[in-house]
């Protein structure tokens, strides 16, 4: 692998400055505030309808910096941006230089000014300039397509995928991408040290009781109640030593740190947190309102 | 260099959600069967026609008009990742991908759910696939495979976290489907939408024509595999414990006011009392719930906690030991 293309991975990690505030007035970065007006235009949202190819494929039409129109594959499985080469030559892009373009007509890291989706709209947008293959094969078969949209400009939506109504809705959010190169970056580095990436789950509240791992050869998925303190709040719930928990506020324990992950991300204590348990082999559905507590 | 280049190759593969060779060359022998002037040819059957007649007609029972909260997780590799159980085993990590037109189950987890890929099909059906937070599927055709993507991605430990398949088109399409992610879960309400399954070619189990470029591209699975033995594969994030203190405080005072005081907790064992002010844990001020929760976050059971408290006009500085629970 060339050196350049090095050169042309590190801006990576300089960009994705997030500029939602052109022809999105009052929202993006902005805190939310009380005034009427402005809290109904943070509710805009952007309905573009999408195509789905024969290959289940769903694609949409965009403009990239004001030309177009482009069709982009939308593809919430992938991390980032890119525009192919063609197209990112016409829509300035990149410039005519004289690098030459690398595997599959890699040019590299770039910027688009300004790509839009209908009217919703992303200034400053990293993307990566390429020909994939598979958008090719899909070009050749069904539509002529000029890239692929991905994290990084969905990331900063709220956005609903309905494959029965073909359509996308987009409702900006203010959310700044993590770069994902650095995060890999440093992972890599990471991977010299081998130590582990730790982190303590903190519940909200004061519950009332531990918990134990089952055996491995259980039958059942879950986490025993293994001591419960009276007149806590998992006490007056009705959880008793022996019980299993399968579920917490509608997610899976599986295992104890499963357990932990559910209890800290309840909002505040004093909100009632529904409880999935086993108990002699029934479902029980409890309700759980911890109390503020350390 | 050495720490540039696996960085490249992994931003270069990734770009598509997933399209691997043997889904992309079968939905393309579809078309070609298909193309105009030509009559269809009768070799060409949809994913096994069974699928459709087994799956249940009762939209109610499908759970049509339910909305369910999916928690999922963002991988370091910003995938987003929700946990399924497959059969009533697991649980996996799946990639919410609408780049893919199918739903994928690597080989390792197949075997490992006991889940047997079908002898004389391309497709395998689960017969029940169950999301976490509540959504469900039933008879559902998946591909046991493993693409390049991952194969590559999770022997380099890149997202932090084991992938085990991906959900594409045939699952995700049966949802109206929410993402925010600056939420920890999705939106989902199930709609009364059965997509049609892929079709393959019957009898087409291998793909005739490989482009090049997709050859050297799953090259990268097995390269960034052997890569792996170099580099050193990522360890998975650990999760631990938050220590306990057994101790219950006043919903909103200012300072904080102690409630309760657990039996046999470590708060009991210092001598506190309800009544007691707590004002800051491990020299820090806490003024309210959120701040001391968040002076509690590096405590460990067994980690020792000092807290100063306020009881009448007498200040106590006191040393605890955390203990397990919460």
């Amino acid at each position: 692998m060339p050196t350049s293309l090095c050169s042309r991975i590190a801006p990576l990690s300089l960009g994705l400055i997030l500029s939602l505030s052109l022809g999105l007035p009052s929202h993006g970065h902005d805190e939310p505030t009380p005034n009427q007006n402005q809290a109904q235009e943070a509710k805009q949202t952007f309905t573009v309808p999408f195509v789905l190819l024969g290959s289940n494929h769903m694609v949409i039409q965009t403009k990239i910096n004001g030309k177009g129109p482009y069709w982009l594959l939308y593809d919430v499985g992938a991390p980032i941006t890119l525009i192919g080469s063609k197209a990112g030559m016409e829509a300035g892009v990149i410039k005519n230089t004289n690098r030459p373009a690398l595997f599959m007509g890699m040019r590299g890291e770039a910027k688009v000014d300004r790509l839009e989706v209908g009217e919703a709209k992303v200034e400053n947008l990293p993307v990566i300039v390429m020909d994939h293959p598979a958008v090719k094969a899909l070009s050749t078969f069904f539509r002529p397509l000029q890239g692929i949209i991905g994290y990084t400009f969905f990331a900063r939506y709220r956005s609903t995928i309905d494959y029965q109504a073909k359509t996308l809705t987009l409702e900006p959010i203010a959310n700044e991408p993590k770069n994902l190169a650095s995060t890999i970056e440093a992972r890599m580095t990471l991977g010299s040290s081998r130590k582990p990436l730790e982190r303590v789950l903190n519940p909200v509240g004061a519950w009332g009781w531990t918990v134990a791992e089952l055996e491995d050869d259980a039958p059942v998925q879950g986490v025993k109640v293994a001591s419960v303190v009276p007149g806590s709040a998992v006490a007056e719930a009705g959880v008793q030593v022996g019980d299993l928990v399968t579920s917490l506020d509608g997610r899976w324990t599986i295992d104890v740190a499963d357990l932990y992950e559910a209890a800290s991300r309840i909002a505040a204590p004093g909100t009632p947190v529904a409880v999935e348990l086993l108990r002699d082999g029934k479902t029980l559905r409890l309700t759980i309102t911890p109390r503020p507590g350390l | 260099m050495t720490r540039c280049l696996p960085v490249s190759l992994v931003v270069l593969p990734r770009q598509v959600g997933w399209l691997t060779r043997t889904t992309l060359l079968a939905t393309l022998t579809w078309l070609l069967a298909f193309q105009p002037g030509q009559a269809a040819p009768p070799a060409v059957a949809p994913a096994q026609e069974l699928l459709r007649a087994a799956s249940n007609n009762d939209p109610k029972e499908r759970g049509v008009g339910t909305t369910y909260q999916v928690p999922y997780r963002l991988s370091d590799t910003n995938h987003f990742l929700v946990r399924v159980r497959i059969n009533g085993r697991g649980p996996s990590n799946f990639l919410v991908d609408t780049g893919a037109p199918i739903v994928v189950v690597s080989t390792e987890t197949a075997k490992k759910i006991g889940l047997e890929p079908s002898k004389t099909s391309f497709w395998t059906t689960i017969n029940r696939i169950d999301f976490e937070g509540g959504p469900f599927l039933e008879n559902l055709p998946c591909r046991i495979e493993d693409p390049y993507q991952l194969v590559g991605m999770n022997a380099m430990g890149l997202p932090g976290v084991s992938i085990d398949g991906i959900l594409g088109f045939t699952a995700l399409a049966r949802f109206r489907i929410t993402m925010d992610p600056t939420t920890d879960r999705m939106i989902w309400t199930r709609l009364d939408f059965e997509p049609r399954d892929p079709f393959v070619s019957a009898g087409v189990e291998r793909p005739r024509e490989v482009p090049a470029e997709l050859k050297v591209m799953e090259a990268f699975g097995p390269m960034m595999k052997l890569m792996s033995v170099f580099t050193g594969k990522q360890p998975e994030e650990k999760r631990l414990e938050r220590g306990s203190l057994g101790l219950e405080l006043a919903d909103s005072s200012s300072p904080l006011t102690i409630t309760a005081v657990w039996p046999d907790s470590p708060a009991q064992a210092a001598g506190i009392q309800p009544g007691d002010r707590l004002l800051e844990i491990n020299n820090q001020r806490v003024a309210d719930f959120d701040a001391a929760r968040r002076a509690l976050d590096p405590i460990r059971p067994n980690s020792h906690v000092t807290l100063k408290l306020q009881r009448g006009d007498q200040t106590l500085d006191l040393e605890l030991q955390a203990t397990r629970g919460f």
